[in-house]
């Protein structure tokens, strides 16, 4: 969606911003024409799910509820558990075999937190680093009234390994999780009061008043012990980081937010919770549709469930559905005679719903000539972190969409342990534009997957 | 691995805890004492490690990831190796290791090691003492955050409804300064949150009207849900009046009622009635409950409720099918009549609303000297909002924000509100903070008054408490002692017993289980409540009388209202309140104690089945302290493709695990404690056999199997043998764990090893004083470590 004028960031916002990371491609936006910039956008989304898939023994007979597909390349067959991906084959690759090296090392269990950051958290004395969503979301900021769209089931960060969130900031420190759709909605789509007089004085006088408060919080900080001063650390960034969302409102202060069709309203099920699993998670992917076709954002990110199990709402799932077991259970029992057909019901369930938004996405053209849809113009991972649980190998990953961005979808392609997942994260990255020269222990783009 | 819980496979976050103190100096070292007693390592200690320890835990085999043959000696200045160390001190004072299959340690080599350990610990809690310890700086969590603002603006709505939720901590706390983060979606939901408030606090508009209705008779005959309109209430009759128009947005209202129970029979239920306020059409949001009471007795009598209209559902004005406010009263059990009902709001004594008047109070200064006024009300507003006395500065910087912003502001309040809505977003009103600490040092009466408010209330202090503080006093230990008297039997440290139980015991976990309405016809969702409430008043009764804590291991007596009698199949419980009910008969016996209430029990099952090792390491965790370790990284696959692997008993599957020796190791520490409460179904209920669907469909009856092993050998069958042992064998292991829930939460922080001596000091005194829970509270609030920063 172009703009109507070029914006450029003020002087002082980006001095401000916290080092040079960030800095960079802001410099690079400045002066730009607003309409190249915004030039056939790119977008990066990731959905997780927790505790790995059903993959049947090969003597146990169920083999169609294998989660991979049958025969490589793009004869591949789909079994029960993804046939509603069916439909949209020709817009997603299935990757094999692949993981992250050094998450490997680790628990099962504990490899959430690291799905879209790679690295060997245990050994970092649980600090996380920087997902790639929000390498993305840095990169990209300012070109929309948001820079991500951070979404869980469970809300909020969870605990170091049983994470609720996927993003991480530049520090590695996990960012809350919005995980209410009625929030989420007012958030990216309410009028707001932005646009009113006296929001706009307000915009102006939180510019004013984080200005203070900063001034007042390193007055504070200059009185602490080491250890506070790294909780005040995360304060000051976090005020720098709300004054320039302050100062982007005023540069879209006279763009209304995005009007949405009856249509639209319709389907989304703004009030439903984590009791009524399919309306809440339609609903989640809904708003992930709607601010990519708004261009409210670029980049996505959704916990369909955490691997807290008892501490995740997440995690009665599958009793809710009639599946018998709550998740963490449901996935234990991967291999007893009993345990596969749940299982595999579970993922067609996600599957489902992962193919209605996708077929949502083809639906919407992305460029005015309608040559290109959103889904061209997405790159979409969409897996987890186990494979069957506590197996935190050959992840089960789709990439979805992105023959706009240079993919070439459609296949089903298994690789070895030697390549890591990062490079996967890292040509995702690359292709929707972002200048990074590796993510990760990324060693390499996979050029199997583009066109 | 079958229902293996999270507990089990969580990493145990070491790191977590090391990185909280990563400053104490080197320097001590040197003054390090040697302790007397301690035996020498290389010729006392080094020759039983290498009989008893290393083949497992050596350069071949690293079992629990623990390598003991190269582990550094060095306890004071390797943190790591120091909390290793301590494991090991655990695990063989819990005479788990070595385990029941290697050669036994005689008992004069386990003394040798007990004593190196016990000298190596001491020696570097010594070397560290003065400087571990230390509270972080911790932001006020959602609930704090909501009970401060309640308090500070004195209007009772929701401010943290867009909050993001709290990190939570590996042992289930919410409220520690390391995990709880600050990130900018939060601190613009703060900014948000705080313009609300301080819009609704600091009111711009003239006199609002006023609505007033009386109701003699139910306006809707039909409502939803097959739900009649009746004077006469109970079962699907209800009192229901909708105010189609003439009603207020927003504001504190207040509904009167005149009613009688109508009580036909001496043993019948006591009639209890529900007042309920809102409905919501568009979004299908129901009504939310404003009162309930039961009424006994059958006289006629008035009564009178007050809230806050932003508390309940209200409709958008002119969409739906039934616009309108709603207020219905119901009952269950039993009937109640209804006379006459009531309806007023918004409700203010005068305009503007003594809430206003309290930050922006009348004065002839607002006319005559704009700024002169709003130095006065930030100088009366900021010491409260802050917790502390505020210096000139920091009033005029407020001040001169005011006057910035009155110039771009059509209106005074406009400018005063964005003035105080700074304070609220500030650090110092944002955080728990204890400045210039770079050494430890004793806390200033300010400061102490802070801790003790959000320990025992989760909110600011109050004027009482402020005022100690102010004069100095609360430095006294007779003053903080009556302080601590006096909030305990508060209404406010309903919070504390809330918040606690939930953190300590994670009372949340009975909501998350779905419970199969096969195997459990008619079960109610709304029960799961009443189990929560159990837990809840049975601690806050032991709290506010001063019992012993050894009533959470056994009682004869809890906590029942009759929907909770019923379900344990208690007689004489006719109300719908919760009340003390003496355990006796064959029925009451079962249920002394935690461990065999509902919420505990229900919250560590399947919501199909008891979940053995869940209620297992529940008990090792949140009882005794001691949680038991992680699986390893890599668990290997189990051979469980038995078709018939569904329908053998728990205690069967569980042996199938156990055939592997990495699960074995383990399990034998965990399973026994689970299999002895197995005489408790999944929603807690007593049976007398075991019914599970084999295949998702077809029940089948297995016979309960309470016979159990512990860790040290002992057998024992059932939950009354295991209560008596607990209390018998393992009461000052709990006492400990006890203290140590306790402190962690009044600190806010994770304990380190540094803090042994003062866990151990507050255990010896708590066993002392026979376990009482007050006491113990008390002991906390007026130790160093409490005291200190």
């Amino acid at each position: 969606m172009p703009l109507s004028k070029p914006w450029n960031l003020s002087r002082r916002t980006f001095l401000r911003g916290s080092g040079a990371a960030l800095a960079l491609p802001i410099l690079e936006c400045m002066g730009v024409s607003a309409k190249q910039a915004a030039a056939a956008p790119r977008r990066l989304a990731a959905i997780y799910f927790p505790f790995g898939v059903s993959m049947p023994p090969k003597d146990s007979g169920k083999s169609e509820w294998s989660w991979f597909p049958e025969n490589e390349g793009r004869d591949f067959c789909l079994s029960k558990s993804l046939e509603p991906l069916e439909a949209v084959r020709d817009e997603i690759s299935f990757l094999g075999g692949l993981s992250h090296p050094e998450v490997r090392k680790i628990g099962g269990h504990d490899s959430g937190d690291t799905f879209l950051t790679g690295c060997h958290l245990l050994a970092r004395g649980l600090r996380n680093v920087q997902s790639m969503d929000q390498v993305a979301a840095d990169h990209l900021s300012g070109q929309t009234r948001f820079n991500s769209l951070v979404m869980s089931t469970d809300g909020g960060v969870g605990e170091p390994t049983r994470s609720s969130t996927l993003s991480y900031n530049v520090h590695g420190r996990p960012i809350p999780a919005l995980n209410q759709p009625r929030q989420i909605f007012e958030r990216f789509f309410g009028a707001g009061d932005d646009g009113s007089a006296l929001g706009r004085r307000r915009l102006q006088s939180a510019d004013h008043l984080l200005d203070l408060v900063l001034e007042d919080a390193r007055n504070v900080r200059r009185r602490l012990g080491k250890a506070d001063q790294e909780k005040l650390d995360e304060y000051l960034d976090s005020v720098r980081q709300v004054e320039q969302g302050v100062e982007r409102s005023q540069a879209w202060i006279d763009r209304p937010k995005p009007e949405l069709t009856d249509a639209d309203r319709e389907r989304l099920k703004l009030d439903s919770d984590s009791q009524v699993p399919e309306d809440y998670i339609s609903t989640m992917f809904e708003l992930i549709y709607l601010a990519f076709r708004t261009d409210s954002t670029r980049v996505a990110t959704y916990q369909i469930g955490s691997m807290g199990d008892a501490s995740s709402l997440s995690g009665k799932f599958p009793q809710l559905l009639g599946l018998g077991k709550n998740l963490h259970g449901l996935c234990h029992a991967w291999n007893k005679p009993d345990g596969i057909e749940p299982l595999g019901k579970w993922d067609r369930f996600l599957a489902t719903r992962f193919a209605t938004f996708l077929q949502r996405m083809r639906e919407t053209p992305a460029t005015p000539d309608g040559s290109r849809s959103l889904l061209d113009q997405s790159a979409i991972l969409y897996g987890c972190s186990n494979s069957t649980t506590h197996n935190n190998k050959n992840y089960p990953l789709i990439l979805a969409g992105g023959k706009g961005m240079g993919f070439q979808p459609g296949t089903y392609q298994r690789f070895d342990d030697s390549v890591p997942l990062a490079n996967l994260q890292f040509t995702m990255l690359r292709q929707a534009g972002i200048p990074v020269k590796s993510f990760a222990d990324s060693n390499g783009v996979m050029p199997e997957l583009l066109a | 691995m079958d229902q293996m819980p999270t507990r089990l496979l969580r990493f145990r976050p070491i790191l977590v805890r090391l990185h909280v103190i990563v400053w104490w100096v080197v320097a001590v070292l040197g003054t390090a004492m040697r302790a007397e007693a301690k035996p020498d390592f290389e010729r006392e200690v080094r020759p039983i490690l290498v009989r008893h320890c290393f083949d497992c835990h050596g350069a071949e085999k690293q079992k629990g990831k623990l390598r003991l043959d190269t582990l550094s000696r060095d306890l004071v200045t390797d943190r790591r190796a120091a909390e290793n160390w301590h494991e090991v001190q655990n695990v063989l004072q819990l005479g788990e290791m070595p385990p029941d299959d290697e050669p036994k340690l005689p008992a004069k080599d386990r003394r040798v090691l007990l004593d190196w350990l016990k000298g190596s610990i001491e020696e570097a809690n010594r070397a560290r003492k003065g400087n571990g310890g230390r509270v972080v700086v911790r932001r006020l969590n959602r609930v704090e955050y909501q009970n401060t603002m309640r308090d500070l603006l004195g209007i009772d709505v929701s401010y943290t409804t867009d909050f993001p939720p709290d990190a939570v901590t590996e042992d289930g706390m919410r409220n520690n300064g390391s995990a709880l983060q600050m990130t900018a979606i939060q601190l613009e939901y703060y900014l948000s949150a705080a313009r609300k408030a301080i819009d609704r606090a600091i009111v711009a508009d003239s006199e609002p009207p006023v609505f007033i209705h009386r109701f003699d008779q139910s306006t809707e005959k039909k409502w939803v849900k097959g739900i009649k309109g009746a004077n006469l209430v109970g079962g699907k009759q209800e009192f229901v009046v909708r105010i189609k128009k003439d009603y207020p947005d927003d504001g504190v209202f207040r509904v009167r009622l005149r009613v009688r129970g109508i009580v036909e029979k001496e043993d019948a239920p006591i009639p209890h009635m529900r007042l309920m306020v809102g409905y919501r059409p568009d979004t299908l949001q129901m009504r939310r409950v404003l009162a309930e009471c039961d009424l006994p007795g059958g006289e006629w009598q008035e009564l009178e409720f007050v809230s806050h209209l932003a508390n309940f559902p209200l409709p958008v004005r002119g969409q739906g099918k039934f616009p309108g406010l709603v207020v219905s009263v119901a009952s269950d059990p039993g009937q109640v009549e209804v006379e006459w009902l009531d309806f007023e709001g918004p409700l203010f004594e005068s305009w503007p609303p003594a809430t206003h008047r309290r930050i922006l109070f009348e004065s002839d200064l607002r006319e005559r000297d704009e700024p002169a006024y709003v130095r006065e009300v930030v100088q009366r507003f900021l010491p409260r909002a802050w917790r502390r006395p505020v210096s000139k500065d920091e009033v005029e910087r407020l001040v001169s924000f005011f006057k910035t912003r009155r110039a771009e502001s059509p209106a005074f309040e406009e400018a005063i509100r964005e003035t105080l809505v700074l304070a609220l977003v500030s650090p110092s009103f944002l955080f728990l903070l204890e400045p210039d600490s770079q050494e430890a040092r004793p806390l200033d009466a300010y400061e102490l008054a802070a801790r003790l408010s959000y320990f025992l209330w989760s909110s600011m202090p109050d004027d009482k408490l402020t005022a100690a503080a102010a004069s100095g006093a609360l430095l006294d230990d007779e003053t903080l002692r009556a302080q601590v008297s006096r909030m305990i039997a508060d209404p406010r440290a309903e919070e504390f017993v809330v918040q606690f139980t939930s953190q300590w015991l994670d009372l949340e976990a009975a909501e998350r289980i779905v419970i199969n309405e096969k195997l459990y016809r008619g079960f109610d969702r709304e029960l799961v409540g009443d189990m929560k409430r159990e837990t809840q008043n049975f601690f806050e009764e032991i709290l506010r009388h001063n019992l012993s804590a050894r009533h959470f291991l056994d009682s004869d007596f809890t906590m029942l209202n009759d929907r909770m009698a019923r379900h344990y199949g208690i007689q004489g419980v006719r109300s719908r309140e919760f009340q003390r009910v003496s355990l006796t008969g064959e029925e009451g016996v079962r249920r002394g104690g935690l461990l065999t209430q509902a919420a505990i029990l229900t919250g560590a099952s399947t919501g199909e089945d008891s979940n053995v090792i869940k209620r297992a390491v529940f008990l090792r965790d949140r009882i005794l302290g001691d949680p038991p370790d992680p699986p390893p990284p890599n668990v290997p696959e189990l051979k469980t493709a038995d078709a018939n692997f569904a329908r053998l008993s728990i205690r069967e599957q569980l042996a199938v695990h156990l055939k592997d020796e990495a699960c074995a190791d383990c399990h034998r520490g965990i399973d026994g404690w689970g299999h002895a409460l197995e005489e408790y179904d999944a929603i807690g209920q007593w049976r007398s056999k075991v019914v599970r669907l084999a295949d998702g469909r077809k029940k089948i009856t297995l016979p309960v199997d309470a016979r159990a092993k512990l860790p040290d050998g002992r057998e024992l069958t059932g939950a009354a043998e295991l209560k008596r042992y607990l209390l018998g064998h393992r009461e000052e292991q709990f006492a400990r764990a006890l203290v140590k829930r306790v402190a962690t939460y009044g600190l806010g922080r994770t304990l380190g090893l540094e803090d042994e001596a003062a866990l151990t000091s507050l255990t010896g005194a708590f066993i002392a004083s026979d376990l009482r829970l007050r006491d113990l509270v008390e002991a906390l609030v007026t130790s160093e470590m409490f005291r200190s920063k």
